[in-house]
């Protein structure tokens, strides 16, 4: 029986939006597979993060982490932890968010468990006998379906490769405790600096207007700003992005 | 300060195809993935105000020497380049364990790698080889500086950025807010002709070869299609403000706000 996890991420205390997308496809993987899934909240606050996944989750796994109990960044903190539950636990698949913590810590657990990874996942299905992950492959030339050949594995998934959706009823909350054999290297956030404008990920939009070469001048842009405005009035997680000109 | 810029010879962008195996075809041109570019550019103002010398490592068909050759000429001191027959196919995993061998057996203060490559958009080798070699690893960064027996990164985030910092050796991952990689000159293509590139075997590695190559490989391509077509596009050529209520009751009337 398979058994699929969803690795959620905390931010200010809530889970993601990508979590809660991350947590009902395992849950959807899972019913098509037969097994079960369950979402991993791993950092400080993450009972409490978990009575919001819980909705959307199969099953939930806690690991709170006192402030101060371990150091560095989100994924520093949260690999070596989820190291010991897949040696412990030995899950068959595990989701994670392509943001950048995500993954980070994806990457972290490629070095820490040699679990092999497919990443950019745009679609996910079961297939015969595990995943299949559709990808954009070569910036959009091709639609690629790939697959793991030991029956074990991660995924990187996009976001808003599927909605949110709650289950027919709550999932269960297990507070996980685990030891850590190994930490990784220390890596010290010195501080933390809030840049003006920077008020949400773009992974966490739920719309996104974007503008070109198409837009003409730079005049152009206030077409894309007042769409902005009429979708979002004033909203103080709206945020502008602007890539530079290739 | 010695730095170790990880630069992977990708296919030029806009060529790139699968073969009948469905592998990355890489018997074409090659060029040096645009986003290591950024660090390598990173790495050599760093020496050119700190000294030391800036080292690239590359894995990979011969086809990467010419990636290298232009590396070479925007100012790195040498270059190595792993590359076997065995190697063809094999898959994060085996890269990552190819990579760390490699680095193993090189002497650095810092690992600069880019965010990700344009063929592979995985973004997760360096933070591997990070956990694999027990380095420190500072990741997103938009600007790195040496500090006291450590390093210094910003790493962007959600809401700003965080500062950090560790000590050397570390691998640092970089975004393209470092800033854009310079042009090769005339005198730098010249000297770049007798910089050394030493080739590297899995042998000289102590990599086994038959852990590695698409035939160990734990994941596999099943299929590749040309997407499908775009349905037809409905164009709003109207002034902003008439435009904006079109195109929100467009969207209102489809449930997508």
């Amino acid at each position: 029986m398979a058994v699929i996890w969803a690795i959620g991420e905390i931010a200010d205390g809530v889970p993601t939006k990508l979590t809660l997308e991350l947590a009902t496809l395992a849950r959807s993987l899972a019913e098509q597979a037969g097994g079960e899934s369950q979402t991993v909240l791993i950092g400080a606050g993450a009972a409490k993060a978990a009575e919001q996944v819980a909705p959307y989750a199969g099953s939930v796994l806690t690991v709170d982490v006192e402030p101060g109990t371990a150091a560095g960044p989100a994924a520093a903190v949260v690999a070596p932890r989820l190291a010991a539950m897949i040696e412990e636990r030995k899950p068959d698949y595990l989701l994670l968010g392509a943001s950048n913590d995500g993954k980070d810590i994806a990457g972290m657990l490629v070095g820490l468990t040699d679990l092999p990874v497919l990443v950019s996942g745009a679609g996910v299905d079961w297939g015969e006998d595990g995943p299949l992950v559709e990808m954009s492959t070569f910036g959009g030339k091709l639609v690629t379906h790939s697959a793991f050949t030991g029956g074990r594995g991660m995924i990187i998934v996009r976001p808003a490769t599927v909605s949110a959706e709650k289950g027919s009823a709550p999932g269960k909350v297990e507070s996980v405790d685990i030891g850590v054999a190994n930490e990784l290297p220390a890596v010290k956030v010195a501080k933390h600096v809030e840049e003006a404008g920077a008020a949400a990920p773009i992974e966490e939009a739920r719309i996104i207007v974007g503008g070109g070469r198409g837009v003409g001048a730079e005049d152009g842009f206030k077409l894309v700003e007042e769409l902005a405005e009429a979708l979002a009035p004033s909203s103080p997680r709206r945020r502008a992005f602007e890539t530079p000109s290739t | 300060v010695n730095i170790v810029v990880l630069l992977k010879a990708v296919p030029v962008v806009g060529t790139e195809r699968l073969g009948s195996d469905l592998l990355t075809e890489r018997s074409g041109q090659a060029e040096a993935n645009g986003n290591d570019e950024y660090l390598l550019e990173k790495a050599l103002k760093l020496t050119e105000v700190h000294g030391g010398e800036v080292s690239l490592l590359t894995l990979g068909p011969t086809s990467g020497a010419e990636a290298l050759r232009k590396a070479l000429a925007m100012g790195a001191a040498r270059a190595v380049h792993v590359a076997d027959d065995a190697i063809r196919g094999s898959d994060i995993r085996a890269t990552v364990e190819i990579l760390s061998a490699a680095l193993r057996k090189m002497e650095y203060d810092l690992v600069f790698a880019g965010y990700d490559t344009s063929d592979g958009q995985g973004g997760v080798v360096a933070a591997a080889i990070a956990a694999r070699l027990g380095l420190p690893y500072l990741s997103y960064a938009s600007e790195i500086e040496p500090i006291d027996g450590g390093v210094r990164v910003h790493r962007l985030g959600a809401t700003g950025y965080d500062v950090l910092e560790a000590p050397t050796p570390a691998l640092v991952m970089g975004t393209q807010l470092l800033g854009a990689p310079r042009y090769p000159s005339l005198r730098g293509i010249m000297q770049a002709r007798s910089k050394p590139i030493e080739t590297w075997s899995l042998a000289d590695l102590g990599v086994d070869p038959s852990a590695t190559g698409s035939s160990a490989a734990w994941t596999r391509t099943i299929d590749a299609n040309k997407p499908p077509e775009r349905g037809g596009a409905t164009f709003v050529r109207e002034p902003a403000d008439v435009a904006v209520a079109q195109i929100v009751d467009f969207l209102a009337s489809r449930r997508l706000i």
